[in-house]
């Protein structure tokens, strides 16, 4: 029975992982069950949602919370390796539980490095909406002061929405304030540049993929997370933009 | 206009890059969904600019073919699909759109901006089907050409 339990939790301790790095939810039961499979369990439940999951093995059942959800593709990768591993019999219960504690534990980006990244990725989308090398420069800057700032969100409740709002306001302020003291070319390229990185949740792709699969609950959940937290930069850049003409800045 | 093609092409592989990097992407997969970026904003780009079709269509298009060489890649490097299209969808983000409808609002321009939203919207529309729909097709295919095998 000990067995058993320890194997219920190795399930739960990888689906949680999955649901955390932004994993859809036909892929937390898959890998679920694939793990199961693998460690010889019969009548396996799953359900997932985007902010819980339920598994049952033969009338114990575990249930967890998720409340941190971000994208992590290298932890997806590697929870997916481990999940393939056990149903393939190459990985035991104490091999999984190693594996699944290396990656909860491995380190995220490191910050210095999601500055640099955050800058790169909006001064290169700048270049699409018809920015020139100076408003790709203007941008590097304002991109990676918008990822300076979100740690201060990281603890905050509903801390998301807040770091999206402040990285809506602090572009269109940015941007249009520099365009004020000199011409780096098209401000509108600046502006979406720098927001482009924290819209990417608009893509949707994992809500529609959890809706085709047939997981309704979890597709509706995940759009409506999508488009509150896109509204909540527009909302940012309207504030900004309104502010900056308030206090008598030109918008360029 | 090439000009204007090759700023478009650098964008959107720098762009696919850093967001790689922001959302820890694994390293081998940086380089091969960075170019399938490329290459579907590029489809993108011919299809607005040069041959004058609508957005969406454009949209639809170049996600269905981003999807296609994502799920290639992914059987090809044994990782899932969606890490690759993770990155490699993120140009096509209707970003501009979205921020025209908040420009427009700002200057008290609401028929402007619930134009712009609607384009945003139908863009995000065609690339989340788009995908959903591609990916799902792929899936079905090949699985059941491995049950044929057997």
């Amino acid at each position: 029975m000990d067995d058993t339990r320890e194997k219920i939790e190795l399930l739960c301790m990888a689906a949680e992982l999955v649901l955390e790095s932004g994993g859809e939810t036909y892929r937390v039961e898959e890998t679920v069950l694939r793990m199961a499979q693998g460690f010889g369990l019969e009548r396996v439940g799953v359900a997932a949602l985007p902010t819980s999951i339920f598994v049952e093995v033969d009338g114990t059942t575990r249930i967890r919370r998720i409340s941190r959800r971000g994208t992590d593709t290298t932890r997806l990768a590697a929870v997916n390796d481990v999940s393939r591993g056990v149903a393939r019999g190459e990985m035991d219960a104490a091999q999984a539980r190693e594996a699944l504690e290396r990656i909860a534990s491995a380190p995220g980006v490191p910050q210095g490095v999601l500055i640099l990244a955050y800058g790169l990725a909006a001064a290169a989308f700048s270049l699409l909406f018809g920015g020139s090398a100076a408003t790709f420069a203007v941008t590097f800057a304002i991109g990676m002061l918008v990822q300076a700032i979100q740690p201060i969100f990281s603890h905050v409740e509903m801390g998301a929405l807040f770091a999206n709002f402040a990285g809506g306001v602090l572009t269109a302020l940015c941007a249009q304030g520099v365009a004020h003291l000199f011409d780096y070319g098209s401000v509108n390229a600046a502006i979406v540049g720098g927001i482009m990185p924290l819209l990417t949740g608009l893509l949707m792709t994992t809500a529609a993929r959890d809706t085709m699969y047939g997981d309704l609950v979890s597709g509706v959940a995940r759009a409506v997370e999508a488009l509150l937290l896109a509204t909540a930069v527009a909302l940012g850049v309207f504030v900004g933009l309104k502010l900056y003409a308030l206090i008598g800045g030109v918008l360029l | 206009m090439i000009r204007e093609f090759i700023m478009s092409a650098l964008g959107a592989f720098g762009g696919t890059v850093g967001f790689s990097i922001m959302i820890n992407a694994p390293r081998r997969i940086i380089l091969p969904a960075s170019l399938t970026a490329l290459l579907g904003y590029m489809v993108y780009e011919i299809m607005t600019k040069a041959l004058g079709h609508s957005a969406i269509f454009a949209y639809f298009l170049s996600t269905v073919i981003i999807t296609l060489l994502c799920e290639v890649e992914a059987r090809v490097m044994r990782k899932p699909a969606t890490i690759f299209l993770l990155s490699a969808l993120v140009p096509l983000v209707p970003g501009y759109n979205f921020y025209c409808a908040m420009l427009a609002l700002v200057e008290n321009n609401g028929g402007e901006a619930a134009a712009a939203m609607l384009v945003a919207v139908q863009g995000v529309a065609a690339i989340a089907v788009g995908a959903a729909v591609t990916s799902c097709v792929f899936r079905v295919l090949t699985t059941r050409k491995r049950l044929a095998a057997k």
